[in-house]
Order: C-alpha cells, then sequence, then structure tokens
C-alpha cells in the first residue's frame, strides 16, 4: 500500500471509531433475549399474591450473557409498581422466589427438572431450549432468518395459573 | 462517512427495552449460517460476514443478486452487457466467470459445472423478491466447502411461506422497455405443511443504441449497435417444507442480446444476432433431525445448466454470415450429510461427507446448416469430499476453531484447513483471527483440449492462503462496526496465454501469482425516527508477482453509503445509496477512470393491500465504463445512464 493511502484510511478509523469507546451495549444475541424476556414479562398477568412483594424476582440460569443483558435492560425500571431484580442460578440452586425462569445450555433432563420443580406455582418459564414445551415449559424462543419468534403453550400457563395478554399470543408463533 | 458515524448518540435508536415486541421482533439478530454451515452469532462465526436481508432488498429496490452484491463493503460487480463478474479483495480478473467465488442457494453449491461461473446477474434464475437474506462470508471457505471458495462465499438464503404471507401479484413497468410480471403464494397449513410458489417473467429491451468508438468505421454502422441490448428472464420458485424436509425447485432462464461483438464476432448484426442462453433448473431435498445432542442433516440435489451462444461471423462479402452456435450442458447429483454435535469440553464439531457426481459436462460447437458438429467434448467426472470442523470455547473470552477437508478429484486431492481464535472482551465486541486455505479445481471448459490443446490436461488446482484480522462491535444498541484486513497470497492461478499451436489460439497454464492486502471498514447504524444507515470503505491493493503490476480491473478504493429514511407519508421509505468506484486498470494497461452512482428508491404500501414503488437507478446519470475482457476490442464497455422503475404490487389474501 503506498504510504499516502494507508495514513488516510488510519485517519479515517481513527475518526470513525471514536464513538465507539462511549458507554457499551449489545444489540446481539443476549440483549435482544433479555428485551424480549422484559417485554413478555410486561405483558404477563401474575394471580394476586396475598403480600405482594416490592421486587419482583427473574432468575437465570445457564446463560451469564443473558443475565448480564438481563441487569442492564431492567436497571430503573418497574413491573405493576415492583423494581425488579437478576438472579443467576446454579444447576443445583433453589429456584424459589422466582417468579420468571429464564433456562438455557443446560440438559434436556435438567430443565425438566426444573420446570417440573415449579408445576403449578406462577413462575413464567422461558427457554430457547429445543422442546421446551414437551415437558410443561411455558414460552420458548428461537430464531427464524435471523429474527427473534416465540412460541407459546397456552395450556402450561393456564396450569401455572398466569395469563399472557391476547397482544402476545397474537404475536406467537402457533406451537 | 465520517459524519454519519460522528452523530451524536442523541440520534441514536430509543434503548432495547423501550422497544414494543413487534419491533423487537423486526431486528436482526445478526446471525450467519454460511460461516460454519449451522446459524450462529456473527461475533463468534469464524470469518468476516456481510449479510442483506429481504427488508434492505425492498427499500433498496434491488432487481439482481448482483445489485445486491454492490452494496457489500468491498465488492464491485463488472458487466460486459452479458455476464456480471464480481470482484472481491480487489481480484476480478476481465473475461473470468465467476468462478473463484462459491455460490450457493440455502447451502446448496450452485456454481456450474463446466465454467464454475456463479452467475449473479439475471442469469442467476431467482428472483431477488425471494430473498430472505444474503450472506457475504469474506475470506477462504474450502476447509467447509471445497472447490470454488477461494475468495470469498455468497449463501442466498430463500423465503418460506410466513415471509409472503398470502399470495400477490406484482407488475413493475420502467425505461428501456422494461416490464416484470409476478405472482407469489406462500402458505402454512394446519398440518405442518409450509408450501411457497413464486414466478416471475421480466423483460427489458435495453440500450436502444450504444456507441462503442472501437467500431467508429462507416462498415461497422459507425460504432451504434442498435436494439442488440434485450435481456429476457423466467424465473419459477417453490419450496415445500413438512417436519424436517424441506423440498426446493428453482427453474431459471435467461436470455441476452449482446451488442458488444465479443469473440470476433459481426458488429450490428441484426437477423443473427450474438446471444447467449442460460438455464439452470435445481430439485434438492434436505433432511434436517435431532438424535439427542446431535443434528443431522441429508441432502441430495439435482442441477442441470445449459448454455447457448450463438455467435455470427463474417463470410464472403454479399453471402449470409457464417453463425456459430455453441452449446453446454452440465449436470450433477450432489448428495451429502453432516452432523453437528456438542462435546464436553464446550465444544462443537461439524463433520460432513460430500458425493458429487458430474453426469454430464458436455460442450460442443456446430455450425448452422452443416450437419455435424464441429467440435463435441463428452466429459464426466465425479468427486468426493470429506470435512470436520472443531470449535472449543476455551474459556468465556476465547473461541478457537480449526477445520480440515479433503477433497477427492479424478486427477488430483486437495487437503485444505483454516483456523480461527476469536476473543470477545464481551458479548457486544470480537476480535478475530483467521487463517484459510482454499483451492479452485481447473474447470471442464479450462481443460477442453480440443480448444486449448493437449497441455492443459496437465492444469493443476491453484491455491490461496488468506489471513483476516477482524474487529466487530456493537454499540449502544444502535451501531455495529466493523474493521477487517487481510492479506493473501494465491499461486498457481489459471491464467489464459497465446498459444499458436491450439485451435483457438490461446491455452491455460498455472502461472499467475497475486500478493494482495486490504482494510475494510463497515459502520451499520439504527438511528431515530426509523432512520437506517450504513456506511463502508475498502481500500486494496492487489499484485501480480510476475510483472509487479496491479491487477486489471482491481480498484484501490470503494466506498459506499446508504440511508434508508421514512418517506412523507405514512408507512413509506425512502431509500438512498452511493458507491464510489476508484479507477480501474484494463486489459490494455490504460484506465476506466473513477465512478459514483446514486440510486434512489421510494416504496409506499397504501392501505391493506396495495403496495406502490419506484426507483431510479444512477440518478445523477453518471456516464461510466467497466473493463472489458480480452475477447473484446473494446477496452472499456459503456453501462447504464439513468432508468426508472415502477411497480404496483397487490395482496390477494393473508393469513
Amino acid at each position: 500500500m503506498h504510504k499516502k493511502s494507508s495514513c488516510f484510511s488510519f485517519a479515517l478509523i481513527a475518526i470513525l471509531m471514536v464513538p465507539l469507546f462511549a458507554r457499551a451495549q449489545d444489540v446481539t444475541d443476549p440483549s435482544l433475549k433479555a428485551a424480549f424476556i422484559y417485554n413478555v414479562a410486561k405483558f404477563n398477568e401474575w394471580p394476586e399474591e396475598n403480600s405482594p412483594s416490592k421486587v419482583f424476582s427473574m432468575c437465570v440460569l445457564g446463560d451469564a450473557a443473558v443475565a448480564e443483558a438481563l441487569e442492564r435492560t431492567v436497571k430503573g425500571r418497574l413491573l405493576r409498581g415492583a423494581e425488579i431484580s437478576v438472579t443467576r442460578l446454579t444447576p443445583t440452586g433453589s429456584v424459589r422466589g422466582c417468579r420468571l425462569l429464564y433456562l438455557s445450555g443446560i440438559k434436556k433432563e435438567q430443565a425438566a427438572n426444573i420446570v417440573a420443580s415449579v408445576r403449578g406455582t406462577p413462575v413464567l418459564t422461558i427457554s430457547d431450549l429445543g422442546g421446551f414445551h414437551e415437558y410443561g415449559g411455558i414460552v420458548r424462543l428461537l430464531f427464524e432468518d435471523g429474527q427473534l419468534r416465540f412460541t407459546i403453550d397456552q395450556e402450561s400457563a393456564k396450569k401455572s395459573w398466569l395469563q399472557l395478554s391476547t397482544r402476545i399470543l397474537k404475536l406467537a408463533n402457533t406451537k | 462517512m465520517g459524519i454519519l458515524a460522528l452523530a451524536s448518540s442523541a440520534w441514536a435508536q430509543a434503548p432495547l427495552p423501550d422497544l414494543s415486541l413487534e419491533e423487537l421482533m423486526r431486528i436482526d439478530a445478526g446471525r450467519v449460517f454460511g460461516a460454519s454451515e449451522r446459524i450462529q452469532p456473527v461475533t463468534e462465526a469464524p470469518a468476516a460476514v456481510s449479510f442483506v436481508t429481504a427488508e434492505e432488498i425492498k427499500r433498496y429496490g434491488y432487481r439482481t443478486l448482483a445489485d445486491i452484491l454492490r452494496s457489500i463493503r468491498g465488492i464491485y460487480v463488472t458487466d460486459d452487457r452479458n455476464f456480471s463478474l464480481v470482484g472481491a479483495q480487489g481480484f476480478a480478473t476481465p473475461g473470468d466467470y465467476n468462478s473463484r467465488i462459491l455460490l450457493m442457494v440455502n447451502g446448496h453449491r450452485v456454481n456450474d459445472n463446466v465454467f464454475g461461473q456463479a452467475e449473479i446477474g439475471a442469469e442467476f434464475g431467482l428472483d431477488p423478491a425471494l430473498f430472505e437474506r444474503v450472506e457475504f462470508i469474506r475470506g477462504p471457505a474450502s476447509s467447509l466447502y471445497g472447490n470454488s471458495a477461494f475468495f470469498g462465499v455468497v449463501n442466498v438464503i430463500t423465503k418460506s411461506s410466513s415471509a409472503l404471507d398470502g399470495g400477490s401479484v406484482t407488475v413493475e413497468a420502467g425505461s428501456l422497455g422494461t416490464g416484470l410480471v409476478r405472482t407469489s403464494f406462500g402458505h402454512s397449513f394446519a398440518n405442518g405443511l409450509d408450501l411457497t410458489v413464486s414466478g416471475t417473467v421480466d423483460h427489458t429491451d435495453g440500450i436502444g443504441r450504444i456507441f462503442f468508438p472501437a467500431f467508429n468505421s462507416p462498415s461497422t454502422n459507425n460504432g451504434i449497435a442498435e436494439n442488440l441490448d434485450s435481456e429476457g428472464t423466467k424465473q419459477f420458485y417453490s419450496r415445500l417444507s413438512f417436519k424436517g424436509l424441506t423440498l426446493i425447485t428453482i427453474y431459471g432462464t435467461r436470455h441476452k442480446d449482446i451488442p458488444t461483438a465479443s469473440f470476433g464476432t459481426l458488429f450490428n448484426e441484426q437477423v443473427w444476432r450474438e446471444q447467449t442462453t442460460d438455464r439452470h433448473s435445481l430439485i434438492d431435498a434436505d433432511y434436517e433431525r435431532s438424535v439427542g445432542h446431535t443434528n443431522l442433516t441429508f441432502r441430495a440435489s439435482f442441477d442441470r445448466f445449459s448454455y447457448d451462444g450463438i455467435y455470427p461471423f463474417e463470410s464472403d462479402p454479399g453471402s449470409d454470415p457464417i453463425v456459430g452456435q455453441n452449446g453446454v450442458v452440465g449436470s450433477r447429483w450432489s448428495f451429502a450429510g453432516g452432523l453437528t454435535r456438542s462435546l464436553p469440553g464446550r465444544q462443537t464439531v461439524r463433520a460432513g461427507l460430500e458425493f458429487i457426481d458430474n453426469i454430464s459436462q458436455n460442450q460442443f460447437v456446430r455450425y448452422l446448416g452443416s450437419p455435424d458438429l464441429a467440435m463435441s467434448e463428452v466429459r464426466s467426472s465425479t468427486q468426493h469430499a470429506v470435512y470436520v470442523e472443531d470449535e472449543i470455547k476455551l474459556s468465556r473470552r476465547f473461541i478457537f476453531s480449526g477445520g480440515l477437508r479433503y477433497d477427492g478429484y479424478g486427477a488430483f486431492m486437495k487437503v485444505t484447513p483454516r483456523s480461527a481464535l476469536i476473543f470477545m472482551p464481551s458479548s457486544a465486541q470480537s476480535f478475530k483471527y483467521l487463517y484459510g486455505r482454499s483451492f479452485r479445481a481447473p474447470n471442464a471448459y479450462e481443460l477442453n483440449d480440443f480448444y486449448f490443446g493437449q497441455s492443459v490436461g496437465s492444469l493443476r488446482p491453484e491455491s490461496i492462503d488468506t489471513h483476516q484480522l477482524v474487529w466487530e462491535r456493537y454499540t449502544n444498541d444502535w451501531m455495529r462496526t466493523s474493521v477487517s484486513s487481510y492479506w493473501y497470497k494465491a499461486d498457481g492461478l489459471i491464467t489464459s496465454v497465446l498459444d499458436e499451436t491450439t485451435v483457438i489460439g490461446t491455452t491455460f497454464v498455472n502461472q499467475e501469482s497475486v500478493h494482495a492486502k486490504g482494510l475494510e471498514f463497515e459502520a451499520q447504524m439504527r438511528l431515530k425516527w426509523g432512520w437506517k444507515a450504513l456506511a463502508s470503505y475498502a481500500v486494496q491493493k492487489a499484485i501480480d508477482q510476475d510483472t509487479q503490476a496491479e491487477l486489471p480491473n482491481s480498484p484501490r478504493q470503494i466506498v459506499k453509503a446508504r440511508l434508508s429514511i421514512p418517506g412523507p407519508l405514512p408507512r413509506s421509505f425512502v431509500s438512498i445509496e452511493g458507491q464510489y468506484l476508484g479507477r480501474r486498470k484494463t486489459v490494455s494497461a490504460s484506465y476506466v477512470s473513477s465512478n459514483t452512482v446514486a440510486n434512489v428508491n421510494l416504496i409506499q404500501p397504501m392501505g391493506h393491500q396495495w403496495e406502490f414503488y419506484a426507483g431510479v437507478r444512477n440518478v445523477f446519470d453518471t456516464k461510466y465504463l467497466d473493463p472489458a475482457s480480452s475477447s473484446h476490442r473494446q477496452d472499456a464497455i459503456p453501462q447504464n445512464g439513468r432508468t426508472f422503475r415502477v411497480g404496483l404490487q397487490l395482496k390477494l389474501w393473508s393469513k
């Protein structure tokens, strides 16, 4: 390369890169999933609690990047007046207190066990695992042609005393 | 470009969590298939990847795959008013038939088996309205795909019924006597059957009078080719999927009159026009199935390519011209099987087998009025290959991937490796070092010993070693930037040289060696008010090692920018793009000057059923030329000035 042209191009790139050193947040997979999870939560009705808690607990298992993105997503945001907390679960940890559960990157048997352990309780289960509905998972995320799509198992939602808004059901792919 | 990128982040799109679910579902998650034969985030893919989505194809009014490729950073397209030649990484030798780019439809190779040609103009045979997305994967990929994945891979992903959403009829008209009719239908049945069918007929008269100074003499109509630029296509596409099985059928044919009097034919011959007809049929059955943690794919495909050229040559004064007909019929079966499996230690393995039976790779020449063939080369061959690629997530921050492929041909075998080290400081940023070796095998045309003499029997595959450094970054939910640099050494390139002993007067030898390096930058922005912008810059230098001269048709700099904004009326979009191409050397070592071309397109839905659109290409009527091959008397071929198109789509029903 001629000296002149390479100097020019490097200068150009230096200029163009300036805004990149600003605070970084991504629109990659994890942040898209996190924004989706938050959005679904907004349009889901949980049954009334006897003693409404001040904190709404979202739990993530098996995907640190989504947990990270979800923390950023819910920062400073409320869900029906409640603050939102994000808890990172370990495979052997308890899911107690979780009102929304995102599962990813774990084995089918593990996921099935966790879903079974919250069956009949108002916990919204979301996952990008294939066959998530087979063992009672409620919302399954998938990517179609590079865009986010989801399916909902309404039977499982009802069994968990959850009511997803018709708006969401309209957007969901039929299972 | 700088101004765009420096726009303060006050212009940035609303944060993701504040978008509606519908808006989230329209965002492209930046995933790519063709880099590893499986879907993965662009940041983790062992390649520098660009893609163009259906939304962009519609907004910018792209009419051919060539239009789409032109919009990608570092890519340029040369048109000799017969075929379109794609240039990548500074390499596009005039007269080549795109045999160093692998073209795939849904991951299936569609380069023909005689010229190895990737047909990217209207001759591609598939309407861009049916593209879900087009991926361009830079650099060598023979370790995954074998032959022709030399400078890059173009993977066209076609639409399923959900993207077509019911039935529609489209009618278009435009300048240069252009007209198009398309009918499409897509439906997803309750039992899981998904069906898409579409057909398109397209015609253009082309430029009525083209002036070629090289023919400027009274005996050749003062250099004016009259009404010899028409082009017509017929395209059919169907896709049927049920459970894991997908069956695609494609038929496309393109007929083109050639105004350039290439290959020494008669200039402005009106009765026996120089012309080419290309046809491609494809039946492609793909079955995918998951067994436990293993994803299995099986594929069987049948391709048939045919090509006919009519070439009028001078005969005795006063008598009819001698008309040569050149024909090619290539057909092949391809069988492929592959598996993707996660292994302990955070590994993902992809392995596969491929077998190709080239049933025919036939070429013939005959002269009209003579019952015998003047040349007939009947050829068939087989190829087989096995490959494996392993991706290891070394830690949360590092990914290593390595791949190896063995290709067996009758006369030779080839082993090609690839490796990648990817560092991801966060899920929004990645640095990649990529190394790969690729090959391109001599094709059946080059091996035609009737044309080129016995010596072509000893042609060997050409090879390339490419290193790439890539930096990709997502910023503040609104900008994606990518910087990539590459350097490569291509050796034993199959080069056309003069040889008086052959019928044609030339032959092919493994001769040319090219060293090149380049730097590319791209920024893609999603701004407020629904604005979307993309800007790219590529600088490159490709040198022939024998002559130490730069390659013909290799621009030093390429700059592109495009912007799509909501139009004056609700739901309308106005999209503007500009492309600058630096000056290029011609084969006779003169230059065609640099050029800047701008295009504008408008789409305007009207009610729920109608959609109107209009586009102007080359808005400023820039006069520019593309370098021609040595089979032309012209050194360069003039390109279209300002043209326009209007179209109307009627949705017959939707789900």
